[in-house]
């Protein structure tokens, strides 16, 4: 009886109930440094012909951090889409502790214990962060005992180290702690094989420092995890066992972290030697270009994000913010953008007060913005490269006579910045929903870098951007530099402020902490004066 | 006094009957501008199955269920093929408002069969409706299906992600929204009036849809909003029985509930609400959910 039953569960999928049984005793008896992952010549084709991934075997074992390098576009989120089930191989086979597996939707991969934190979150952030973690699962029962829940959610936290206000609402919480949500939440739904996605991009220092270590600590247990770093190479070397680096979706090399060094894995990555650093050159700085008088703005979430902010901008200057993530840097860039209402202050541009000017007119001053946001702000997925780029062209004389666009001038244009900006893609007429992370944020500093003129507002211009194209955009900023310009650099890379920046104003809370030329800042201080120290 | 407070609450549990359904519609994420079609036709089938059958409880079952029908068919719209929310439901509305016209103008009159009252003076359902809001307070604040109902509103793709049904729920959603939604027309045209006139909902639905934008989803505020605007609604009706020789005409009261609403709406639209409402509205209130 019992045994049909099991038969009509089976054939039905099974209910949830079963299925969370199933991947426990799936996963019973698991030994540290078993293998429990194996991927066989993965490969998988786009239309347009991109060979994201090329015969790409992997191996994962129980309890290691194996890390996956490769520049952008190289295949990664594609890899990693296959072995979550949101993308069906060409060619290849997936084992799981040596069984194959075939996985229809991300369910069938959750079912079996893996485990993924998208490089977007997607949690609810109107709940709680434990409405979050037991969200779906059939452990939390029908009706709810929050208290118990809680316990047991807070027991995983301990074991690993998390730190979650699991009674606050997610949208209270700061990136790191979402992140820690999410992961916990893989957690608990049983995770042994957990798979993130630049899981530190978006991370201050600190909390990075803290999401390192509940990752060794998970390591220590059998739980197996595969994080996805594009840049961040201090922190392969620092947490992975071993790494796996792919380059136009083949595996290029595999080696055991301990014989590597941060040379040699740009090197493999990139295909040449990389610089760390870039040289910043000398330019005589100009008139003033723009001043900004006691700046306030309100945030989404209705409080007062920025504070009154007072400096300004020289022609040929980078004047940098550094900041960890949500202390006004970018109420104050789209304040600047004008696409945010300043709540009092003054913007002045070339002497003209510009504080109610649309984005259209300021877009015509020669004023450039590239926004943090760049699936939801900085681009339209559905439009193709050539368009993306047309709508910084559409209202120029050149490109339009009569209200009709010149598709003939705006093509020219888009092909040529797009090769100066090396965008891999297709061809222009590709949707930029196509594009890796990387190669969207070159799309977008390929539409906005050219057609600025005097001033370019670059918010995290860098993010997610790989170790050969960060040292590509920063020598970018500085070409615009000699070329005169006036930029705003916002980064929460403190090397990266250093590095290229005139003058430094690390922000805290909506204020600048203090406003320091670069050859007097010194790393330790505007670190320090980052989480909100004073200088003595 | 005391007939007079019967009555309110009475219209209190017309406004409760459709505005919880339609909480709970609008927290899975669905609009349904269209409850006072809803209404109509349960009003239309409960009173027309009650004249022929005689038997009151067999109206209120066509009339949740004729409500139901048409819930599901604005799902049918909304959810599987994406038409817009307000599209679909002021479709229903319109269509309510011309084909039970022409259906049962023919049969305008009074019923003639009294409706059980405790005491002579109110209706049972007024006390099911209470307990029907209690019961959608706890499923969505302490059960699992309420967390799942909730996250559907908020972000169906997050909730599909961690491997919830959005289309079933949101179906489970709208059907019980539109049968309670009928269930409050039936019970208006055979209990509330005894009769049968010309669109007899005289925008009710209108203001239960109000009363939920204002609850900002929270059944106990509906339940307060609820019993206020049936002390407004029935003083407009008979404002003698309560301040006796009243002298406005009968027209200006009966723009009350309407004034009051309006007041209401105006209110909950300044920026200091409008921030608190914009937290508490469900994220994809109004979105069909597109699968990528
Ligand atoms: N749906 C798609 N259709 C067509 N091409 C695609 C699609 N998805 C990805 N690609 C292409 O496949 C290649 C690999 O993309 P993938 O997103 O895996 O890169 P990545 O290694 O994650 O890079 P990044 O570090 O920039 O995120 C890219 O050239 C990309 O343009
Ligand atoms: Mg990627």
């Amino acid at each position: 009886m019992s045994v049909l039953s099991q038969k009509i569960i089976d054939l039905f999928g099974g209910r949830k109930e079963e299925r969370s049984q199933l991947s426990e005793k799936f996963w019973a008896n698991l030994k540290h440094g078993e293998v429990v992952l194996e991927a066989r010549g993965i490969t998988k084709k786009f239309p347009g012909g991109v060979v994201a991934n090329d015969h790409i075997d992997l191996e994962i074992r129980a309890g290691e951090i194996h890390a996956i390098l490769g520049e952008n576009g190289a295949g990664k989120t594609t890899l990693m889409n296959i072995l979550y089930g949101l993308l069906k191989p060409d060619e290849g086979e997936i084992y799981i502790r040596g069984k194959k597996v075939e996985f229809k939707s991300p369910l069938d991969a959750i079912n079996l214990g893996i485990g993924m934190v998208h490089q977007h979150r997607k949690l609810i952030p109107a709940h709680t962060a434990l409405e979050n973690i037991i969200l779906g699962h059939p452990k939390a029962g029908k009706i709810v005992d929050i208290e118990a829940a809680k316990k047991e959610v807070q027991e995983l936290c301990d074991k690993y180290g998390f730190k979650i206000d699991l009674d606050a609402k997610v949208w209270q919480l700061s990136a790191g702690e979402q992140q820690s949500v999410e992961i916990v939440k893989a957690l608990y739904r049983g995770a042994k094989l957990l798979i993130l996605d630049e899981p530190t991009s978006v991370l201050t220092p600190i909390e990075t420092e803290r999401f390192l270590k509940s990752l060794r600590s998970m390591a220590g247990t059998e739980i197996a995890v595969i994080p996805f770093i594009t840049h961040k190479l201090p922190e392969v070397l620092s947490v992975s066992d071993r790494v796996t680096i792919l380059r136009k979706g083949k595996v290029v090399k595999r080696l055991e972290t301990r014989k590597a060094t941060m040379e040699a894995l740009a090197k493999y990555m990139v295909g040449r030697e990389v610089l760390f650093r870039v040289k910043k050159p000398k330019v005589k700085k100009g008139k003033e270009i723009l001043r900004v008088e006691n700046l306030s703005a309100i945030s989404d979430r209705g409080f007062l994000a920025l504070k009154g902010v007072t400096f300004s901008i020289r022609e040929g200057e980078i004047f940098g913010i550094a900041g960890v993530s949500g202390n006004g840097q970018q109420e104050l860039a789209e304040v600047l953008a004008g696409v945010r209402k300043a709540s009092g202050g003054k913007v002045m541009f070339e002497g003209k007060d510009i504080t109610h000017a649309s984005p259209l007119e300021r877009l015509k001053m020669g004023i450039g913005y590239i926004p943090s946001e760049r699936v939801r702000v900085g681009s339209i997925p559905q439009f193709s490269l050539m368009e993306n780029i047309a709508l910084s062209l559409y209202f120029d004389r050149e490109f339009s006579k009569w209200g009709l666009l010149d598709y003939k001038r705006i093509r020219e244009h888009a092909e040529k910045v797009i090769s100066e900006f090396e965008v891999m893609a297709p061809g222009i007429y590709t949707r930029a929903a196509h594009l890796s992370g990387g190669n969207l944020q070159r799309l977008i500093l390929a539409r906005t870098i050219p057609r600025t003129k005097k001033l370019l507002i670059a918010n995290l211009p860098t993010q997610g951007l790989d170790v050969g194209a960060t040292e590509f955009v920063r020598n970018k900023l500085l070409d615009c530099k000699k070329e005169g310009m006036g930029i705003l650099l916002i980064s929460e890379d403190l090397d990266e402020v250093l590095q290229v920046s005139d003058t430094i104003a690390p922000i805290y809370e909506g204020k600048f902490v203090d406003i320091i030329p670069a050859e007097k800042a010194r790393k330790e201080i505007v670190g320090a004066m980052m989480t909100g120290a004073r200088a003595k | 006094m005391w007939p007079f407070i019967a009555r309110c609450l009475e219209v209190a549990t017309i406004f409760l009957l459709a505005g919880i359904g339609e909480l709970l519609d609008q927290r899975s994420g669905v609009l349904n501008v269209g409850i006072e079609g809803l209404m109509l036709f349960g009003a239309a089938s409960g009173f027309i199955t009650a004249l022929r059958t005689g038997s009151l409880l067999v109206g209120f079952i066509v009339g949740a269920a004729l409500g139901a029908v048409f819930g599901f068919l604005h799902g049918l719209f909304s959810i599987t093929l994406k038409v817009d929310q307000v599209v679909s439901a002021m479709g229903i509305w319109i269509f309510a408002m011309g084909f039970v016209t022409f259906w049962m103008d023919k049969y305008s009159g009074p019923l003639r069969i009294p409706s059980p009252r405790i005491g002579g003076l109110l209706s049972p359902m007024f006390f099911f409706a209470v307990v029907l809001v209690l019961v959608v307070w706890f499923i969505l604040s302490k059960t699992h299906i309420g967390l799942k109902i909730r996250s559907v509103g908020e972000d169906p793709s997050v909730a599909e992600a961690t491997g919830i049904n959005v289309v079933k729920i949101r179906y489970l959603c709208v059907i019980i929204g539109g049968l309670l939604g009928g269930l409050a027309g039936a019970f208006m045209c055979i209990t509330y009036l005894g009769l049968w006139s010309h669109i007899p909902t005289q925008g009710m639905g209108w203001i239960a849809l109000a009363l939920v934008l204002f609850s900002m989803w929270r059944p106990p505020i509906l339940l307060a909003g609820a019993l206020i605007f049936g002390v407004i609604w029935q003083f407009g009706i008979a404002p003698e029985t309560l301040i006796p020789g009243f002298g406005l005409p009968l027209g200006v009261c009966r723009m009350f509930p309407f004034i009051a609403t309006i007041i209401v709406l105006a209110v909950i639209s300044t920026p200091r609400f409008r921030r608190k409402w914009g937290l508490a509205k469900p994220a994809a209130l109004g979105q069909p959910y597109i699968k990528e």
